[in-house]
């Protein structure tokens, strides 16, 4: 039976499945139920420990109304972000589940979560040793003072595209989002466009090595 | 009772056949759902040259449906019938949907791609090099599906736009000697964010598949039907059980594509078909009995 924990305003949910199965971080799962939404939602995994699966969800008047009834959950789909050594963490809203999730499976050295207000930075469990920074300040703008040359970012496009800019030395993964129909590479929604041509986050991804994203492409 | 049809000398096991564009070319769909298990498969249009389609956003989430702007991305025929067309599967009819924006295109794919497929559907939705859709245009599409005839023996399928009058693309894919349609390309919409201004889709319309459009492809079905009970019909738009593949059938249809439900579920078409033969053996009637009864006071 899944468990559904509400923020103070009801902003963000963090919901718990039972799980036996297995699911490295970056992979998602896609969520709907027989009443709707008609196409399957992909989240990325927040955690996975001890058979409960968690997801952090935006509330945002759409997918939560479903959530109480019969969750039909499918996956996991996509790749895995691959361990990366000396790794800056870099996060921006709920696109904080999947770096939470590699964060409490891998070593890091720094991690900068950046929240668009209290109420999520309230909610979500962050190591105690990382900076946590609230609109207007972004995690770009922390991270030049950073000396680690490996990062590892999910957010905003704005926020990819902001990190991409202001550290062009830096060897840069990114875990994209992307509206998809299908999560499995059949539906080509959720395109990419990358040096070696269109990719899909879903197949392809959602980890990409940002130097080889044409993210003007991308999120024009 | 059996499921089984024959359209223009080919056998199709079941008249379940998936629709061209969501399942791409198949590779993820057929780790699924067996080749043996559906009557046929629809590949992505094929063309001349790759597409790199268009830039995202290409996908609006609908209540009831989906808003898709892919804009036919695919690798282009010589690509195709090197690494995929071989590939395809053997235990369902090939369907290769073909594109261009010219005669001389829609031959040339033809001619390449014909030794891989049963059947060659012309996709009529492909925007002409003015940018306007190919089935707008009664002298190009006549020149189009003529150069497919003289290209071909296969059978041919006139894949027609449904924001056009389908009756009057009907009677042109007839005159042109097409005994096959299949009504049709999913319908052009727009959806607009009240917070920007701007429309979703970069490309602002798309093609909107799912059960919000199931009743408009069942008119135009019934419309055509009523038109030219002579012709063969494929139907599709919005199918997700198997209730509503007797609907199509009733209205006209001889094969029933499935695309939106098929990739949102791939799993989901083998009980679709497997439902289909409980609600026939419940009526006592094989597939062939049913195809526009509607036209003929319902089922007797």
């Amino acid at each position: 039976m899944e468990m559904l924990k509400v923020s103070k305003k009801g902003s963000y949910i963090l919901l718990e499945l039972p799980y036996s199965g297995k699911a490295m971080p970056g992979q998602f799962f896609t969520i709907k139920t027989q009443a709707g939404p008609y196409i399957p939602r992909p989240f990325s995994v927040y955690d996975l420990k001890d058979g409960n699966l968690k997801f952090l969800i935006k509330s945002k008047g759409e997918t939560e109304k479903f959530l109480n009834g019969d969750l039909i959950v499918d996956g996991p789909f996509g790749n895995a972000i691959p361990k990366i050594d000396d790794v800056l963490l870099m996060a921006g809203g709920v696109g904080y589940a999947p770096i939470h999730f590699y964060a409490s499976t891998y070593d890091f050295e720094e991690m900068i979560v950046g929240m668009p207000d209290d109420e999520l930075f309230d909610f979500v469990d962050i190591p105690d040793h990382c900076i946590c920074v609230v609109d207007p300040t972004t995690p770009t703008d922390v991270a030049k003072l950073s000396p680690l040359e490996n990062i590892l970012a999910c957010g905003p496009n704005e926020m990819i595209k902001d990190i991409k800019g202001a550290f062009p030395e830096s060897t840069i993964y990114a875990v994209m989002e992307e509206k998809m129909a299908c999560a499995r590479g059949m539906c080509e929604g959720c395109a990419v466009m990358t040096k070696d041509g269109v990719k899909f986050v879903c197949k392809d991804g959602p980890t990409f090595n940002v130097s080889e994203v044409d993210l003007e492409w991308t999120y024009r | 009772m059996d499921l089984s049809i024959e359209i223009e000398g080919i056998h199709f096991k079941n008249p379940i056949v998936t629709a061209s564009g969501p399942l791409g070319f198949g590779d993820e769909f057929f780790k699924y759902t067996s080749s043996d298990t559906i009557g046929g498969f629809t590949s992505k249009t094929v063309t001349p040259y790759p597409i790199t389609g268009n830039i995202p956003p290409r996908l609006v989430y609908l209540q009831n449906g989906l808003l898709n702007s892919i804009g036919l991305q695919n690798p282009g025929v010589d690509f195709f019938i090197q690494k995929i067309a071989p590939s395809l599967p053997q235990t369902c009819v090939r369907i290769i949907s073909v594109g261009g924006e010219s005669p001389e295109d829609f031959a040339n794919v033809t001619k390449k791609v014909e030794k891989f497929a049963d059947m060659i559907e012309v996709n009529l939705s492909c925007p002409n090099v003015g940018g306007s859709v190919i089935a707008s245009d009664s002298k190009l599409t006549k020149e189009i599906l003529s150069a497919c005839k003289m290209t071909t023996k296969k059978p041919l399928i006139a894949k027609l736009s449904l924001d056009l009058d389908t009756v009057w693309q009907s009677q042109i894919a007839m005159e042109s000697g097409i005994k096959i349609v299949n009504i049709g390309n999913s319908i052009q919409g727009a959806r607009f964010n009240v917070k920007t201004g701007k429309p979703f889709l970069k490309n602002v319309r798309g093609g909107l598949s799912g059960p919000a459009f199931m009743p408009i492809a069942l008119w135009k079905v019934y419309q055509v039907k009523q038109a030219f009970p002579e012709l063969t019909i494929i139907g599709l738009g919005g199918v997700e059980k198997a209730e509503d593949v007797v609907e199509y059938i009733v209205a006209g249809a001889s094969l029933i594509e499935i695309g939106t439900q098929a990739m949102i579920d791939p799993k989901s078409i083998q009980k679709i078909i497997e439902d289909l033969k409980k609600i026939l053996e419940a009526l006592k009637l094989d597939i062939k009995e049913i195809i526009g009864a509607s036209h003929r006071g319902g089922f007797r």
